[in-house]
């Protein structure tokens, strides 16, 4: 999975929006779709990758891309 | 994790009991938007549940159940030796609901009874303990009534659990019997959660205080009191990720089990997301992965009998032999799960 995929993944089966309308820059508390079922399905989506974290942490992350700096690791190029 | 194996238990029968209140979210209150609340069942799954009325109690309802059991079986009242009521949602603080179970259900005074306050993994642990009992003869004839009301502990307007949790009790007929298959239990316990499934205010930590039952606003946007049930829904998946499927590897190598020789995996219901996400982390085929949550909610403790006693009558009243996984898992954090093979079981129903 590169970062493209990640984001496709975040619209289609997290916040559940039509694909290319996020982008990493955005800031999660202002997107509508973005609550407490969010962060569970984030936490499934990067537990895919492997990665393991604790809510709190997701809860600190300010936009789409903090949450893919969480999973940078496991992105492909 | 402690891991068990218990010989010479038979089940006889299940009963369980629901509320007469079959209640659709979508008719539950108009705090939340029908956008919201289809939001909610889609990942919870939950689209119906039974909740009791105000009168009415956990041990009301396994009292129901119970009754239908003896009379089923034609087990005389003052041969019961033991009756142990699981419940996070009892009569009283004191005495101990199992001790006025005995008294309402007329059960001999020889009869021992005692409580034992666990959720999720109820059922199986109070399986364990009528089973350590009654291995070595010393007791026959247990009752397990396994059930809850979390109804009654949720506030209306926290969406965490509003639309999930419904009401159910069950009543489990033990005997002893010789020369049967062994069930093996594995448990284990992490009461670092404890913080995540909670009602903070019911017990004498937090001693009651004037405004522990005024509902106000919480960080996570929910509006409870101190007196409701709080759930960390995005910790309490971490914690499933993190243990169930060990202890679904755990209890198939303690009784020797392959995956393949699993006929049905019976896992609490805790919720749709959960479940779809175990089930593609298992390397179990979907078929045998039991579910039921859309119509009765999240039933706590009693979940696991729900789903034998809904899913599984017509196989588990025969006599051909069902290899039977039964996981519990969820608040303290407490897990335990069995492995057992039934058959011909007198009585199995669901009452309401």
């Amino acid at each position: 999975m590169n970062k493209q995929q990640f984001i496709s993944e975040f619209e289609e089966n997290v916040l559940m929006v039509e694909p290319g309308t996020i982008n990493g820059e955005m800031i999660l508390e202002e997107i509508e779709e973005w609550d407490s079922m969010g962060i569970v399905s984030t936490l499934a989506l990067i537990d895919g990758l492997n990665v393991r974290v604790s809510a709190d942490v997701l809860n600190k992350c300010i936009t789409v891309n903090d949450i893919i700096s969480l999973v940078t690791d496991k992105l492909e190029e | 994790m402690a891991r068990l194996v218990l010989e010479n238990i038979s089940i006889r029968g299940i009963v369980c009991a629901l509320p007469k209140n079959k209640i659709n979210i979508n008719d539950l209150n108009d705090s939340f938007s029908t956008k919201e609340i289809n939001k909610i069942s889609r990942m919870t799954g939950v689209k119906s549940f039974y909740r009791v009325s105000e009168d009415q109690t956990t041990s009301d309802l396994c009292i129901l159940a119970a009754e239908r059991l003896l009379t089923s079986l034609e087990w005389d009242k003052s041969n019961i030796d033991g009756v142990i009521f699981v419940s996070q949602t009892p009569d009283y603080v004191l005495p101990a609901t199992a001790c006025v179970i005995q008294a309402k259900l007329g059960l001999s005074e020889e009869c021992i009874a005692f409580d034992i306050n666990l959720g999720c993994s109820g059922y199986v642990y109070g399986m364990m303990v009528a089973a350590q009992l009654i291995q070595t003869g010393n007791l026959k004839r247990v009752l397990l009534l396994v059930g809850d009301t979390i109804s009654k502990i949720i506030s209306p307007e926290d969406r965490s659990v509003n639309f999930l949790f419904g009401d159910a009790g069950s009543a489990t007929a033990l005997e002893f019997e010789r020369n049967v298959s062994g069930i093996s239990v594995v448990a284990g316990t992490d009461g670092t959660g404890e913080k995540n499934l909670i009602t903070p205010a019911r017990g004498f930590r937090n001693i009651r205080t004037g405004d522990a039952n005024i509902r106000k606003q919480a960080t996570d946007g929910n509006i409870r009191s101190e007196e409701d049930l709080y759930m960390n829904g995005s910790e309490i998946f971490n914690f499933t990720l993190d243990r169930v499927p060990q202890l679904v590897a755990n209890i198939l190598e303690t009784h020797g089990w392959e995956t393949d020789d699993v006929d049905y995996l019976v896992l609490h219901q805790a919720n749709k997301f959960i479940l779809d996400y175990l089930a593609n982390k298992m390397d179990i085929e979907k078929k045998k992965i039991l579910s039921n949550i859309e119509e009765y909610g999240n039933t706590s403790s009693a979940s696991i009998p729900l789903l034998i006693t809904t899913l599984l009558r017509d196989r588990v009243l025969s006599n051909k032999p069902v290899n039977l996984c039964l996981v519990g898992f969820g608040v303290g954090y407490s897990w335990a799960a069995s492995a057992l093979t039934v058959q011909g079981l007198k009585c199995v129903e669901v009452i309401n």
